[in-house]
């Protein structure tokens, strides 16, 4: 097994590399499943620094102390039993100090392009530069012309060595290193323009010179290893021809500048808009510290991208000996210098496998494939280039996220639009889009795994311990050849916080096809709390006062907002009608942190505080007010004070024990008992049902047919029977389950006017006739007066056929 | 009214004898304003058609009054650029 998550991006691409040189059998490089590969493993605590060795865990050449963490030679199956140890926290690929060009154009993935037989054959690019050694044997029979823009009677052989150098890392073949020191694009052909001195230095006229002769020429990429500090906006001559190129349909790669590690550092023409500025890293992944950081002076992210930069070995031009000159043939340099034509080299390979793509989609391709390496992107651009993802165009197009802002217990819906623009359906896993994740949830924990192979996007988000990307979808279906899928899914924040959450394309345990797209800050905050007094009930009426068993109570609260900001609400919304006994909850309506609503309560009342609670209707300005109304069927007699709150919910009791008022409900008829038999019994019988009614009110109660007694059959209403509703007469039911059409379809009257304190039973009787199994009840009404009581002696009853 | 900063102005007021080398560019083309520039005084470095305009060199005062003509976008001193490696 293997815990390829474990894997630093320097490994990762090492170990592509390696496994594809094994599957490939290219002659250069055998490579047998034993051999070794140098690593630093990093360790979870200082005692398991260093272990002794086990059959599965190799020897440590060194352990360190500044941090835990040892160097081992390891096999490739050593390194995946290293990363399945829980003591095992990451493990890099341990790079000599000298990050020679046979490393730096692995890292980026150049080799793997190469095995799919693009090696930029074809394709012109211009160095525009100290000029170039045509006779080195890396880049001999390839150069097609070469000018002089210093000195007119000059020649572009290169007197200062930088442009060669350059020359070598876009594209040198390694010939004068049995291969070794091969540039990202040993195909290219060359035209060399010397804009710049035997010290380095020139002008921007003679660059805007040379580019302009090197266009003429056929270039279809441009190398700017060179320009000036400053602050910079990209509106002057130099940045704007550099523009121009582009436009014209010419890939332009310029270096970000040696002015580090400061912000806004990035001069002319790194900052022009639209062409591919590059910054240099290091041997450890890390940014070199003296390459330029943005933004542009007006406010642009620059670099766009990030190449290996420092000491870099490439072609030494004859009769110069910059840098740390290692012999004839090679030399070490540092800079954006060097970082900026493995980008050239890079977009050698991509138009030649692509050759209808612009600069523009040659700059998509590669940003939206690089490497995060989790820096501020003024700093890192999109992360260090990866070719050889860039080469497959899988890619993320679009990322929102939406609402930006929210309450706790909010759900913030993100999209991901992934394009698929490789010869092959990607393959996906669940979740599928539309799922939705409670914030602390991961799709481990939801019970998904990650298939090996599958394609699935990712959120992430700053501070995030645990699983990297712990909400992931799949793309709902595999994505065919040049379809484009958009994955719609759910999180539902609960925690207040202010962070940057962020989205990424996985091939699940492959490869990290892109990361950090479409950063967004996202804000969960509890809405402001109200001054105390700034938002008042302003009045509270009820009425009636007095009211019948079975009538409502009616209430109006008037809220006035006296505070600076604008109020938010939740439900029910005013209007509402509670049944005695019911609470909010009990009605499915949940309080929302920091929204204002009103509540009523009263004497005597056990469970939830202010049970009957209503939002205000919508949200609510400063300085406005509004009334919020509502009812309560009361059900029981009582006489007890009722009164009025108002609540920000979970932040402050604004008011309470408003409006106090007596509210006094009269005693009428209930019902004392109900019976029902059979409760099971055989299609075709009667269902025989006895109500007890007692007249607790102080008058008589009249009432209507049927008399008790009457039978029912299944189906019948006593609409259908020929019966009618008088207004005002009180009446017993039946009502059950399934019921469609009319409540109550099956009524009796009392018998005869109900005295006070007297009681009557009501005897009555159905025949069932289909199978059935459901529960059936009894009510009481004063009909189209009020609804005294429903939902009595509720009893399952069985029909078997 | 062609772009031209401040500190430009200043200093071709400051020294109108002095020569200096600027990029200047152009509305249309750079060919048909060619004869123009040349009848000025200054001297032609470079014509470009990528950007349409010139690379110049000339005195100062001539370079200030070329600032001047409706048909010059922009004025700005020709910087030293240098290799970003070592």
């Amino acid at each position: 097994m293997s815990n390829p998550s474990k894997f630093h991006p320097n490994l990762v691409s090492v170990l592509e590399t390696r496994m594809l040189r094994a599957r490939t059998g290219a002659p250069s490089a055998p490579v047998a499943a034993d051999s070794k590969i140098p690593i630093i493993v990093k360790w979870r605590d200082v005692t398991s620094a260093a272990p002794a060795a086990s059959p599965q865990t190799p020897r440590a050449r060194e352990s360190f102390t500044l941090f835990p963490g040892s160097a081992h030679d390891a096999t490739r199956a050593e390194i995946d039993a290293l990363s399945d140890r829980d003591d095992v926290e990451l493990i890099w690929h341990d790079l000599p100090v000298k990050l020679f060009l046979d490393q730096s154009v692995p890292l980026i993935g150049a080799p793997l392009v190469w095995a799919q037989g693009f090696t930029g054959k074809g394709i012109k690019v211009a160095i525009v530069d100290t000029g170039i050694d045509p006779n080195h044997p890396d880049l001999t029979g390839r150069v097609l012309a070469l000018k002089n823009f210093v000195n007119s009677s000059g020649t572009g052989l290169d007197d200062h060595g930088h442009g060669t150098h350059v020359a070598g890392i876009v594209g040198g073949t390694g010939a004068a290193s049995g291969g070794r020191y091969k540039g990202v694009a040993p195909e290219v052909a060359f035209i060399a323009a010397k804009v710049l001195d035997q010290n380095g230095f020139g002008s921007d006229s003679s660059v805007i010179a040379g580019m302009e002769w090197a266009i003429q020429q056929g270039a279809q990429a441009i190398n700017l290893s060179l320009g000036n500090d400053g602050s910079c906006d990209g509106t002057d001559a130099l940045s704007v021809a550099c523009d121009a190129a582009v436009t014209s349909g010419i890939v332009v790669c310029v270096a970000a500048g040696n002015a580090g590690p400061g912000a806004s550092t990035v001069g002319s023409p790194g900052c022009a808009k639209l062409v591919i500025t590059v910054g240099a890293m290091d041997k450890t992944d890390a940014i070199a510290n003296f390459s330029s950081r943005g933004p542009t002076a007006d406010g642009r992210i620059k670099p766009d991208i990030c190449y290996p930069g420092v000491s870099i070995t490439s072609c030494r031009a004859a009769g110069t000996a910059i840098g740390g000159v290692r012999n004839n043939f090679y030399t070490v340099l540092s800079g954006t210098s060097m970082a900026t034509p493995h980008a050239v080299g890079a977009a050698a390979l991509l138009l030649q496998k692509f050759p209808a793509f612009t600069p523009a989609q040659i700059k998509d391709a590669t940003t939206s494939t690089a490497v995060n390496l989790g820096l501020d992107p003024n700093t890192q651009g999109a992360g260090r280039g990866n070719v050889y993802q860039a080469s497959l165009l899988r890619s993320i197009k679009f990322v929102s996220f939406a609402p930006t802002t929210v309450e706790p217990n909010s759900l913030i819906t993100v999209q991901i639009t992934v394009f698929n623009g490789n010869d092959q359906t990607l393959a996906t896993q669940g979740p599928n889009p539309g799922f939705v994740y409670e914030e602390g949830e991961t799709f481990y924990t939801r019970g998904f795994p990650d298939i090996p192979g599958a394609f699935r996007v990712g959120v992430d988000f700053d501070g995030r311990t645990g699983i990297d990307h712990p909400f992931r979808w799949g793309l709902g279906a595999p994505l065919l050849p040049g379809q484009t899928a958009t994955i719609t899914g759910q999180i539902r924040l609960k925690v207040p916080q202010s962070r940057n959450y962020w989205t990424g394309l996985v091939q699940e345990q492959v490869a990290w096809i892109s990361d950090r797209m479409g950063a967004q800050k996202l804000t969960v905050q509890v809405p402001q709390t109200a001054p105390p007094g700034s938002v008042v009930i302003s009045g509270v009426t009820m009425a009636p006062t007095t009211l019948n068993i079975g009538n409502y109570l009616v209430v109006a609260i008037a809220v006035h907002n006296g505070s600076a900001f604008t109020l938010t609400s939740e439900g029910p919304d005013p209007g509402f009608i509670y049944e005695e006994g019911d609470t909010f909850e009990t009605r499915g309506f949940v309080a929302k942190t920091g929204a204002f609503r009103v509540g009523l309560d009263y004497e005597g009342r056990t469970g939830i505080d202010h049970p009957f609670r209503w939002g205000l209707g919508t949200s609510l300005a400063p300085g406005q007010s509004t009334v919020v109304t509502g009812a309560i069927h009361l059900l029981t007699p009582q006489s007890r004070k009722y009164w009025a709150g108002l609540v920000q919910e979970y932040v402050q009791w604004m008011q309470d024990q408003q409006g106090a008022q007596t509210i006094a409900v009269k005693p009428g008829p209930i019902i004392t008992a109900v019976t029902f038999t059979p409760t099971s019994l055989a299609a075709g019988n009667l269902l025989n049902v006895s109500i007890t009614v007692r007249n607790d009110g102080n008058t008589t109660i009249q009432t209507q047919d049927p008399a008790p007694g009457f039978s029912y059959a299944e189906g019948e209403t006593f609409l259908s029977r020929g019966f009618a509703a008088t207004n005002g007469a009180f009446r017993v039911a039946i009502d059950f389950d399934s019921r469609s059409g009319i409540d109550h379809p099956y009524r009796w009257g009392l018998g005869a006017p109900l005295a006070p304190g007297a009681t009557a039973t009501i005897a009555g009787s159905i025949r069932l006739t289909t199978s059935q199994s459901q529960s059936y009840w009894a009510g009481l009404v004063q009909e189209q007066i009020a609804w005294l009581q429903d939902h009595q002696g509720m009893q399952a009853i069985v029909v078997t056929s | 009214m062609a772009l031209i900063s401040s500190a430009l102005v200043k200093k071709l007021e400051h020294d109108p004898n002095g020569r200096i080398s600027v990029i200047v560019r152009v509305q249309g083309n750079a060919a048909a304003h060619t004869l123009q520039v040349q009848a000025m005084g200054v001297t032609i470095k470079h014509a470009y058609t990528l950007i349409p305009g010139f690379a110049l060199q000339g005195a100062c005062s001539v370079i200030l009054k070329l600032s001047k003509e409706p048909w010059v976008v922009s004025v700005e001193e020709d910087k030293q650029v240098h290799t970003m490696g070592k």
